[in-house]
């Protein structure tokens, strides 16, 4: 008779649990793991080109001490967020820590565009295959940390619509299936600010982190 | 029903941008110029080059190229990756080297997708210079197909010297003959035959047992639900494989001018890779 009843309760758990969507949910949030993961390696390839490239600038007679300053510190802030030690569950970032390094990386506002518009001011940096090459690896990363961006917004989408969606939002909240920040690119970040307008790059305060999309 | 909701799909796929989507049309070659700038000699050339490359590579590197007469409102970026993806350009292998060389000649913009498995033989730094170099100064005289075909040769060869050296047998991959059923469709089959018997068999067993007439009910009605679905499984997946086939058809035929006009006929489309992930580099000329 026990053995009947444990025998259902494991059945009932079962088709409970899948019926649930805990199977889905699952599979969806590994790709959000995935694809984030992506988006953090990008994120630390930028951080590891930048002085690179502000060094080649340097060399190449550059002077725009209040830009390298701002990229500086957005650098050090970006560290500091994605080295911060995982405090959500299986040693993952939490959705908080994520948002903290999507705040991070906003601001650096425009002061990549800048960067990677430096030639315009600078003519004979043109001529410096050393600092093109750099600045194509710069624009390269920005790129891919735009392209995976854009393909983990599109996991956390399909995540985050069925892990409110009816009945998934039970085994969810039950479980601890937390609802995932998108990483929505800041307005601008990636135009190029207007040329010879110092007050282009001046930002009031650090951008104050996105809100979740509820 | 099925070709309701795929047009339906369609549609509603259209309607929206998406970076894993090609705005254009499907490819006929390795060398796609929707422009016209490119002479049929020199197309011919890169496409024997390209699949030569393919060829006599392991894994196979693919690279493809696209010229446009402009990309709208979109940055090239963003237009090129969605072309590079959409196409599959690169081998479904896990690891799939590729390109894509794409421009917009009236934007006068250029830009090289490199794929993630081809990152470490073309990194960003020297594709943009190797295009600096090969491609922009031919191209502000005009001369795009000499920008194109100088620009790919120079790839090849950075390739073949970063250790991608020649293999000796090629290893095309056969095509599935068009109108069978494809080796997945079948193993789909059997596994739905595999639980229809087994449900039958689930069943008859229980009707053995004596069961009271509503649970046999109950169970019978489970039972055949399943079996529906599978049902409708296999007409899907032999629907699909019908559409497929069609499909894969009507475009090797529409490719065959294009195959007669370098000599290789054997056309069949990118690999099915498509796995971008925003490198490369570009500019303007």
């Amino acid at each position: 008779m026990k053995r009947a009843i444990l025998l259902a309760i494991v059945l009932f758990a079962g088709v409970f649990l899948s019926g649930c969507s805990y199977n889905d949910l699952n599979a969806k949030n590994q790709n959000v793991k995935a694809k984030w993961s992506n988006v953090e390696s990008a994120l630390q390839r930028r951080a590891d080109l930048i002085p690179n490239l502000v060094e080649t600038a340097k060399m190449a007679g550059v002077q725009e001490q209040e830009v390298f300053g701002q990229i500086a510190d957005a650098r050090s802030r970006l560290l500091t967020a994605s080295q911060a030690s995982p405090t959500g569950a299986d040693g993952d970032k939490s959705p908080e820590q994520k948002q903290e390094i999507i705040a991070a990386n906003n601001s650096f506002g425009g002061t990549i565009g800048r960067l990677l518009s430096l030639q315009e001011t600078y003519p004979q940096l043109r001529s410096s295959e050393a600092f093109m090459k750099v600045q194509d690896e710069l624009s390269g990363t920005e790129n891919r940390i735009n392209t995976t961006r854009l393909d983990y917004s599109d996991a956390v989408k399909d995540y985050n619509t069925l892990r409110n969606s009816f009945p998934a939002v039970l085994t969810a909240s039950l479980l601890g299936f937390k609802e995932q920040p998108y990483f929505e690119a800041e307005p601008g970040a990636r135009s190029v600010p207007t040329v010879g307008d110092a007050n282009s790059l001046r930002r009031p305060a650090p951008a104050a982190p996105a809100p979740a999309n509820k | 029903m099925v070709v309701l909701l795929s047009a339906f799909h369609i549609l509603s796929q259209d309607a929206e941008w998406s970076i894993n989507r090609s705005p254009l049309p499907e490819p006929t070659g390795f060398v796609n110029d929707f422009a016209g700038v490119i002479d049929a000699g020199t197309k011919a050339a890169v496409e024997a080059k390209l699949k030569e490359l393919k060829e006599t590579t392991n894994p196979s590197v693919e690279i493809a190229v696209a010229v446009v007469k402009t990309t709208g409102d979109r940055p090239i970026f963003d237009y090129s990756l969605a072309v590079a993806r959409g196409w599959k350009i690169g081998s479904k292998e896990d690891d799939n080297p590729s390109a894509l060389l794409f421009v917009a000649i009236d934007d006068r913009k250029y830009f090289t997708q490199v794929s993630k498995d081809l990152e470490d033989e073309l990194p960003d730094g020297t594709v943009g210079g190797l295009q600096r170099q090969y491609l922009v100064p031919e191209f502000r005289k005009g001369n795009y197909g000499k920008g194109i075909s100088d620009t790919i040769d120079a790839y090849i060869t950075t390739i073949r010297n970063k250790g991608n050296a020649p293999v000796a047998k090629p290893t095309p991959t056969p095509r599935p003959v068009s109108g069978g059923i494809s080796t997945g469709a079948l193993f789909g089959i059997f596994c739905c035959a595999m639980i229809i018997i087994i449900v039958g068999l689930a069943i008859l067993s229980s009707r053995k047992g004596g069961r009271s007439a509503s649970d046999r009910d109950r169970w019978g009605g489970g039972g055949f639900g399943g079996g529906g679905d599978a049902g409708s499984n296999i007409t899907s997946a032999v629907i699909g494989g019908i559409i497929g086939s069609a499909l894969s058809g009507g475009s090797s035929s529409s490719s065959s001018d294009w195959g007669s006009s370098s000599g290789g006929s054997d056309w069949g489309g990118f690999g099915g890779g498509g796995d971008f992930g925003g490198g490369g580099a570009g500019g303007d000329w």
